[in-house]
């Protein structure tokens, strides 16, 4: 039973990106799945599964690819931890991300899926891409508008808000300092705000706040 | 907390409603088939984006394998050009291994002649040949001719 709660704290926090464990826990539960702890590998997929998934959803913009993109990552990153070839230096975090990232440009790189680079707006065909019927409709405005940033931007704000990374994690990742991150990230939000604003969608919420 | 938010704040808020949304988009059976395919061999997982690979080649490559197979052990015989044949050259081309040690090596239309001339009974049939092909005008193109003609041989 106690087992059964923990594997629903989990998968809920796995949902939040909220974690109560520091990085030395995490050090521990990946030391347990190298040495073949079925539990941890099942705490340590719950933990970060969706969080890839949400990072490729959002930068692919396609439910199935995002799921395949997940799966790919676990599938490297247990074949890395099991065989001893993942060294642990506190950066788990950064390393499994920066291969979901590399995942995601392959399949772009691939498939010729890109994200839009330009502010001039969008087209039919984008708004229809983006438009999920399960998804309230200031959602699918924010999709469009994230879609029309430029791919840093895009990239700050998915490794930010959708993978749920700190930025000293995405700076370790990105190998770029904090300081600059920051700054984009404030800019890539400011950017985003004008385009809602020019969308009309962002009027009302804004205006209130 | 503030009662009052900043723009981008409530921008941020939206955005990690957003991620929230994506994240709870997979069933509930997600990390289930993460943790399976992890434990899959290598040739049953699937790679994202990419294409299945095309098989046209193989009949392509398998019929010109056999073709190598073939040319090593049946080599091609050597033919005799018919514009450079003589009275002299004959079907002297089988080098190969098997012709060195028949009874016959013919070398030559002389050689034939004198062969064919030795067998009386033999040479008599070919006489009937010739004189029927004499006496009926025909080159002897249609095969049921051709077959008569050996039984009677």
């Amino acid at each position: 039973m106690e087992g059964q709660s923990s594997a629903l704290d989990a998968a809920d926090a796995g949902r939040t990106g909220r974690f109560d464990e520091g990085p030395d826990d995490l050090a521990g539960l990946v030391a347990r799945a190298a040495s073949g702890d079925e539990q941890a590998w099942a705490d340590l997929v719950q933990r970060y599964a969706r969080r890839v998934y949400a990072l490729a959803k959002s930068r692919l913009r396609h439910s199935d690819l995002a799921e395949e993109v997940s799966q790919s990552v676990f599938v490297t990153v247990f074949q890395f931890v099991s065989s001893g070839r993942y060294v642990e230096r506190g950066q788990f975090e950064p390393w499994l991300f920066r291969i979901a990232m590399n995942r995601i440009r392959d399949v772009v790189r691939r498939s010729g899926r890109s994200a839009r680079t330009n502010d001039d707006g969008l087209g039919e065909r984008e708004s229809r891409r983006f438009t999920d019927p399960s998804a309230p409709d200031e959602l699918d405005r924010l999709r469009l508008a994230i879609a029309s940033l430029s791919a840093p931007d895009q990239e700050i704000i998915s490794l930010r808000h959708h993978a749920g990374l700190e930025f000293r994690a995405i700076a370790a990742m990105l190998d770029e300092p904090v300081g600059t991150l920051l700054a984009r990230h404030h800019r890539a939000l400011k950017k985003l705000k004008a385009i809602l604003e020019r969308m009309g969608a962002g009027d009302s919420e804004v205006g209130e706040s | 907390m503030n009662s009052k938010q900043s723009p981008q704040s409530h921008i941020s808020d939206q955005l990690n409603r957003l991620a929230m949304h994506d994240r709870s988009e997979p069933d509930d059976g997600f990390e289930r088939m993460i943790g399976q395919t992890m434990r899959q061999p290598a040739a049953c997982r699937p790679v994202p984006g990419r294409r299945r690979r095309s098989a046209a080649w193989v009949p392509f490559a398998a019929a010109a394998f056999v073709g190598l197979f073939a040319s090593m052990v049946w080599p091609t015989s050597q033919m005799v050009d018919s514009d450079q044949m003589g009275s002299e050259l004959m079907a002297s081309a089988p080098s190969i291994p098997d012709a060195q040690d028949a009874d016959l090596l013919l070398v030559s239309f002389e050689t034939l002649d004198t062969i064919l001339n030795s067998d009386e009974a033999f040479a008599a049939d070919l006489q009937t040949i010739e004189s029927y092909m004499d006496a009926t005008d025909t080159d002897l193109l249609d095969i049921s001719l051709w077959m008569d003609l050996g039984e009677s041989l």
